[in-house]
């Protein structure tokens, strides 16, 4: 993190004047406190700080007059705050782009104030080493320096285990080229030999029928050809789309969950496999009929002129303004307009996923009209962007083929008039017309071209997005795969899903191996926090989470992660059998593993009593099952793979007595041995816990055994006073 | 028993609103935000907009630091003269959000939109991530665009846009 911003040589001699010392730390402070964006400075010496605006110098205040250095995040923009004779003083004001940084530079001066040890934070921001401009940190590049050449570069890197294939295709494609120029030539040769021959020359019917076995030759062999090239075509674009959404879905599972859960399922799910389908049309179009098309012009083009230049240029003269009106509708209408039918389409997508997901919900208050009538917003939408499309290619195209056209009459017109004139033969003009409906071809072909790289362009920029960010949570290069004893260790650690707003404040802690802790807390207090780092589904701010001693950083993810066993509150089935769900944490396990792991957590009598058994179907979300029976197989699944550290997240507050009593007994012999951290309201649910960790505000406020805890008579004291009022009410 | 608990528990949900008769607005030397409610000095609050959206000016809730409701100031034209002008200017400073003027360019690439724009207080480049949610339509033809470090940019009315800046942003909305 860099903290020392470079000042003009003239503002540093003033700062430090006034500050009486060396600058030591220097950041931008880019608002006034009146709200108005300023080039303005905050300056930290030795023992005092500044702040200065167009090279002047406005306040400057001694460093220890001040304590509870703090920055206080508003809606878009935040102020650095300090208490003074007990009274709150704002700072300085700033902008998002510097709140982390001041957010380190508080700690600085709380450390100042107390004379402690200062933290030396000399890390320098990732920046672009050709711009120099400060990388996005989502993104592995700059995307100042990274130019649409990468884009290409990186669908040739898709396409790379294709190359025999796609080589193939390309001599296919010249071979059906070169052998369909050769029919006009024919037909040439086949008129002016037999049907029309010179003055005073007979008809040859020997070319005639040699002429004839050409043609249908030509036609036999461009149709072989094309089948083959189909063929090898429909694999190889499978294959690149297959390809593509294991990246996208690889990608998926390597990113934080943090990102996952801040993106609508809908819109994931289109781009895996909508999106794939679109880039997997376009290799379609280039391998079938782009390259082969764009030959069949090149060679008909050359063969026009040798012929006849003029008529060529008669031909070849509307093409351009052909081109120019397809780019211009292209880049000026239909762009934007699918990319609104597909945000209508990802919304709609996304609706569904809701409404489907909560339909018990909707069910329950009766709001299945209100729901139909969103939808149909939602659908009409679609439809009049995707109406949009076509009613401007139903506009576009006609007037394309007309203009195709005119250039087909002009040639028929201009080929009589020099047959009239004695100057070309019917058999040229028949091979003209030949050659020129080969021009025609490709550039109806091309014309509706864009269309097709429209979807597939945008579905790039789409998946590549996805593909392009970083994993927030990446393993080290030195990370090992360990066999875990269970002990976690919290050092210093200070963690926020927003760097300047943590959650968890300084936590040190020392759990031994099998030992059980229990979290106790208000909502929002960070219990759940405090496992994610455990479980390492996020990395902490700072400070170190230790397991074994080692460095959670140090062990690979997914060994660490075949080592954890986790309950939450709201158990999630996947599609398929019981047994599948069970086996979920460990595919190989034998049935004798899974019937064990089932009656350790108080399962395995339902699920023999199913008439399917351990095979019976699991509905989507395990709808065909009690809370408490889906719990039950959640804990089964999170035994069987015998794991070091368990994680019970609200594993029954969600239950009614008589079956949270059921799941406490399996609970109990889950958790024998195993390092366990469970998160619960009701504290009766934690009497087995060893400790007990009570969070305030992030911290920790107490740290004990329950009768250490009750003797405090502290937060935990007075949480269970109240639960134990609560119940006596109830009853 | 339980019934009566309840209704013991609901007068404590009672809205309580601050008036000029019983509140009175003042900032302290720290440049805060203070209250006196009737006997009661709070010495520093923070407004919060309950619409900040749909509006802004209505039920305006005051909290103190702990984030515990103070009361609530229904209209902001309640009060009047320099209490008005110090409660506004104590929601700008919560609510920081520059108004886009012009829309000079954006560059669209890699998952991220580029912009630079005019802004009240000048030229501004930022970086915003196209994830469907970062630039927001709201009510009354307005748009707000968040950067990814979490600034907010407003765009106060839409139809006053040019049709070239309205051709660059429009995909976005």
């Amino acid at each position: 993190m860099d903290l020392l911003y470079e000042l003009p040589d003239s503002d540093r001699q003033k700062a430090e004047d006034a500050l009486k010392s060396r600058m030591e730390y220097c950041l931008p402070a880019d608002l006034s406190f009146a709200g108005k964006m300023k080039k303005g400075w905050f300056v930290v010496g030795e023992d005092s700080f500044l702040y200065m605006e167009d090279g002047e110098v406005c306040d400057v205040y001694r460093i220890g007059f001040y304590k509870n250095y703090k920055l206080t995040p508003m809606v878009g923009n935040a102020f650095l705050e300090a208490e003074f004779n007990g009274k709150t003083k704002m700072l300085v004001r700033i902008s998002m782009k510097y709140i982390v940084k001041f957010s380190y530079l508080a700690q600085v001066l709380n450390q100042k104030a107390k004379r402690e040890k200062v933290r030396i934070y000399c890390e320098q921001d990732k920046v672009c080493p050709q711009c120099g401009e400060i990388m996005i940190p989502q993104l592995g590049f700059c995307p100042n320096c990274t130019k649409k050449r990468h884009q290409v570069k990186r669908i040739f890197a898709i396409i790379q285990p294709y190359r025999m294939k796609f080589l193939l295709i390309s001599v296919l494609i010249i071979s059906a080229t070169v052998i369909s120029l050769f029919s006009p030539l024919v037909q040439k040769l086949m008129i002016d030999s037999c049907f029309v021959p010179k003055e005073g020359v007979k008809p040859n019917y020997s070319v005639f029928w040699f002429s004839l076995a050409a043609l249908v030759s030509i036609t036999v062999i461009s149709t072989v050809l094309e089948i083959w090239k189909e063929r090898i075509n429909a694999k190889t674009s499978a294959g690149i789309v297959a390809d593509l959404r294991k990246m996208v879905f690889d990608k998926l599972q390597s990113l934080s969950i943090g990102f996952l859960t801040s993106q609508r399922a809908g819109e994931i799910i289109n781009r895996i496999s909508r999106d794939t389908e679109h880039i997997k049309n376009a290799v379609e179009q280039i391998c079938k009929g782009l390259l082969g098309r764009l030959l069949v012009l090149i060679g008909a083009c050359a063969l026009l002129f040798t012929i006849n230049p003029l008529m060529a240029v008669i031909i070849i003269l509307p093409a351009p303004l052909l081109c120019y009106l397809q780019f211009y509708v292209w880049d000026h209408i239909v762009f934007k307009i699918i990319i609104k039918s597909w945000q209508a389409y990802d919304k709609a997508n996304s609706f569904l996923h809701d409404v489907v997901g909560g339909i018990r919900v909707v069910k329950a208050y009766g709001k299945e009209q209100v729901e139909i009538e969103k939808f149909q917003r939602y659908n009409d939408e679609y439809t009049a962007h995707a109406y949009r499309v076509e009613l401007v290619y139903s506009a576009l195209n006609p007037i394309s083929n007309f203009l195709i056209q005119i250039g087909q009459f002009a040639v028929l017109l201009v080929g009589c008039i020099l047959i009239m004139k004695d100057s070309f033969t019917l058999g040229s003009l028949v091979q003209f017309t030949g050659f020129s409906s080969m021009i025609y071809g490709p550039l109806i072909y091309l014309m509706y071209l864009p269309r097709w790289f429209a979807h597939s362009a945008i579905s790039f920029d789409r998946v590549f997005s996805v593909i392009d960010l970083k994993p927030e949570v990446d393993d080290a290069a030195d990370a090992r795969c360990v066999s875990i004893g269970g002990g976690v260790c919290f050092e210093n650690v200070t963690f926020g899903y927003k760097t300047y707003e943590p959650v968890l404040k300084d936590i040190l802690m020392d759990v031994k191996p099998g030992e059980m802790i229990g979290l106790v807390g208000h909502s929002g207090s960070g219990k759940s926090t405090l496992v994610n780092l455990v479980a390492r589904f996020y990395d902490a701010n700072e400070g170190t989470v230790k397991i074994d001693g080692l460095d959670l950083k140090q062990i690979d993810q997914k060994n660490l992660h075949s080592q954890l066993g986790v309950v939450l509150q709201e158990p999630f089935m996947f599609n398929g059998t019981i047994l599948d769900n069970i086996r979920y944490s460990k595919p190989q396990a034998s049935f004798e593993e899974v019937v064990a792991a089932s009656k350790v957590a108080n399962a395995h009598d339902f699920i023999v009593s199913f008439p399917d058994g351990y095979d019976t179907k699991v509905d989507e979300n395990g709808n065909n099952f009690s809370g408490g029976e889906k719990q039950r197989i959640s804990i089964a699944r999170a035994g069987l793979n015998d794991p070091r550290i368990l994680i019970l997240d609200e594993a029954t507050s969600a239950l009614d007595t008589e079956t949270e009593a059921v799941i406490q007994e399996a609970l109990k012999r889950l958790v024998k041995n195993r390092t366990t951290f469970a998160i619960a309201h009701r504290l009766a649910t934690l009497k087995n816990a060893d400790r007990l960790l009570v969070l305030n505000k992030g911290e920790i406020a107490e740290f004990g055994t329950h009768s250490e805890l009750l003797k405090q008579k502290g937060i935990y004291y007075s949480l269970v006073m109240a639960q134990r009022e609560m119940t006596k009410v109830k009853a | 028993m339980e019934i009566t608990i309840e209704r013991e528990q609901d007068k404590s949900y009672d809205i309580t609103y601050l008036n000029p008769a019983q509140s009175c607005f003042y900032e302290t030397e720290g440049r805060m935000l203070a209250v006196k409610v009737g006997e009661k000095e709070y010495p520093r609050v923070q407004l919060h907009r309950s619409f900040p959206h749909s509006s802004p000016d209505s039920f305006v809730s005051v909290r103190d630091p702990d984030n515990k409701e103070i009361g609530i100031i229904r209209e902001l034209s309640d009060f009047n003269g320099n209490t008005l002008t110090l409660l506004r200017h104590h929601l700008d400073i919560r609510y920081f959000s520059p108004v886009i003027t012009k829309v000079v360019n954006v560059k669209d690439e890699f998952g991220y939109t580029f912009w630079d724009v005019e802004t009240g207080d000048g030229s501004c480049h930022f970086v915003v991530r196209k994830d469907g949610k970062s630039i927001v339509s709201l009510p009354g033809g307005k748009a707000m665009v968040i950067d990814v470090d979490g600034n907010r940019f407003s765009i106060p009315c839409l139809e006053a846009l040019t049709k070239k800046e309205m051709n660059m942003i429009e995909i976005y909305l």
